[in-house]
């Protein structure tokens, strides 16, 4: 055999040309690879599930478009895995046929795919080590910066116990003082001087309080508790402190709302109290409503939703505050009506004990109408 | 009943899971192994959507890192898109949204569904966390593996080209 035989062998067995016409009939075929003698009259699109899938495309295809090239077509046949390249043409000497080139790679292409699965299989590896990398250094980071943050909640520890004794002694002597001032002018200076050390002693704990959450260190002790009871040694606070106000707290609570539960009643009672002295702050004239509702029950797993509303006739929050208002430090454009008193983080502390219990927190408002605030939290049952 | 045939197209980047998505829904079974799709593979099956059964023509493509690698010609005639990404792996998501928009021009009549494949790997706080850095949030989430949705991918997608 010449070289030149040799060579159109080669070729001939690695080609296969196939002449069908747009309903798909075959009209000629070299079956080198393939044998479509029995699939003569009938149409190659129903056999094929390639060509089915392009049939419109291929009915479509005129001279001018060239060649429509599909590389890499992997075919299971014959017991067989093949990789073809197909080729489409329409013929130049008889435009109702079209041109079917299909060419075995096989070979070639069962080598790219060794070499293209070794190379995905190691961009994954590099990308999994690259993550495993990023993971240990932002571990450090993290290590490091709570390291800083402790520091710094053992400095605002320290500092704000050594603070908060003279303010009290501050408080206490203003108190005793009451007693020598005659004047009522005098007795004034006093009473604000108290309320000005009563209010940076509550200043200092919020921040306390607000370190100890984003540092993880707050705890939750589950007790049994009447939720009536509790209530309303929330809202008696209100009328016997020295914030008494002439706003009356409402409180609705619904009949099938469970009555002894189990919970951190500690944090239940926070988060009521936060919310309604919040309302009240904002709340000149009017009322506000503290609404409890039953969300769900659940008497084989022993436990509860309840749904708190708490509901004031106060200025409101603007739309563009609405985002921000249990952000921490963050104070609303109060009305020059409002005494501007506290920190901000009255509101970012009920959120946190909120979620950090497994509850959802929200709030609607209506400027110059007033607000609800409402939050979902679980409980067991007695 | 009526019948009609459909292309579709599965692709995305590589080693999502488009393949082990075909087999589990054509051959029901996911194959352990790894291995790439070096171009197109072809599978068939029938899809009973009520009134109109769609006999899918299901074009398993070879995963690129970009679209715009796909071979323009795997395009012609598909009737619909199921995208997939690997919801363990960024970086086959990171491109998402380009490689959604580059699909849209090629084919702006077919329906696109976006698959976030492997959601048997994350658990649910992982899971939230990718949810919340997904450029484009998936119609499903599936798992080959164990099978969750897979049936449903190709059942919506076959309902949006009927």
């Amino acid at each position: 055999m010449s070289i030149q035989d040799y060579k159109k062998t080669y070729f001939y067995n690695k080609a296969q040309i196939v002449l069908f016409n747009e309903n798909g009939i075959l009209i000629d075929t070299c079956n080198t690879l393939i044998n479509m003698v029995g699939d003569k009259k009938q149409s190659v699109f129903d056999n094929f599930p390639f060509l089915e899938g392009i049939k419109a495309g291929l009915q479509k295809l005129s001279y001018e478009d060239g060649d429509l090239y599909f590389p890499r077509v992997e075919v299971s046949f014959q017991n067989k895995d093949w990789v073809f390249d197909f080729t489409f043409r329409r013929s130049k000497d008889d435009l109702s046929t079209i041109v079917w080139m299909i060419q075995d790679l096989t070979d070639q292409y069962m080598y790219l795919l060794t070499v293209q699965q070794e190379r995905n299989e190691s961009i994954i590896k590099r990308q999994l080590l690259e993550a495993r990398h990023h993971s240990i250094v932002l571990q450090k980071e993290i290590e490091h910066l709570n390291k800083i943050h402790q520091i710094r909640i053992d400095y605002l520890d320290k500092v704000s116990h050594d603070i908060k004794i003279p303010i009290r002694e501050i408080s206490g002597m203003s108190f005793l003082l009451k007693e020598y001032v005659k004047e009522e002018k005098g007795k004034e200076y006093l009473e604000n001087l108290s309320g000005a050390a009563q209010n940076l002693v509550g200043m200092i704990e919020q921040m306390m309080e607000i370190s100890q959450i984003h540092s993880g260190q707050i705890q939750f002790r589950e007790t049994a508790f009447i939720l009536h009871e509790l209530i309303n040694i929330v809202v008696n606070t209100f009328k016997y402190s020295s914030k008494k106000s002439d706003i009356p707290v409402k409180v609705n609570i619904d009949t099938e709302v469970p009555v002894y539960l189990m919970g951190d009643k500690v944090r239940l009672s926070q988060i009521l109290y936060n919310l309604i002295n919040n309302a009240l702050k904002f709340t000149l004239e009017g009322s506000i409503k503290l609404n409890v509702h039953l969300k769900q029950k659940k008497l084989e797993e022993k436990n509860c939703t309840l749904h708190f509303h708490v509901i004031d006739t106060g200025v409101g929050i603007e739309q563009q505050d609405l985002l921000y208002v249990f952000a921490p430090y963050h104070q609303t454009k109060l009305s020059k009506k409002v005494p501007n008193e506290g920190i901000g983080l009255g509101l970012t502390i009920v959120k946190e004990l909120v979620e950090l219990q497994g509850g959802t927190i929200g709030v609607n408002s209506t400027p110059g109408e007033g607000s609800e605030f409402y939050f979902t939290m679980n409980f067991k049952l007695q | 009943m009526k019948s009609i045939s459909k292309k579709i197209i599965l692709t995305g980047s590589f080693c999502v899971g488009k393949t082990s998505l075909i087999s589990r829904f054509v051959y029901q079974r996911f194959p352990f192994n790894y291995q790439t799709t070096l171009g197109v593979r072809i599978d068939k099956k029938l899809v009973e959507t009520g009134d109109v059964n769609v006999n899918m023509i299901i074009w398993d493509i070879g995963g690129e890192q970009t679209q715009a690698r796909v071979p323009e010609s795997y395009y012609l005639g598909s009737s619909g898109v199921i995208y997939v990404f690997d919801l363990s792996r960024p970086s086959s998501f990171y491109n998402m949204a380009n490689d959604v928009e580059f699909i849209r021009k090629k084919l702006p009549k077919s329906p696109i569904i976006i698959v976030g494949n492997k959601v048997d790997l994350l658990d649910e706080r992982t899971l939230e966390e990718v949810k919340s850095i997904l450029p484009i949030e998936p119609d499903f989430y599936t798992s080959a593996r164990v099978g969750n949705n897979v049936e449903d991918v190709f059942l919506k997608l076959a309902q949006a080209m009927i």
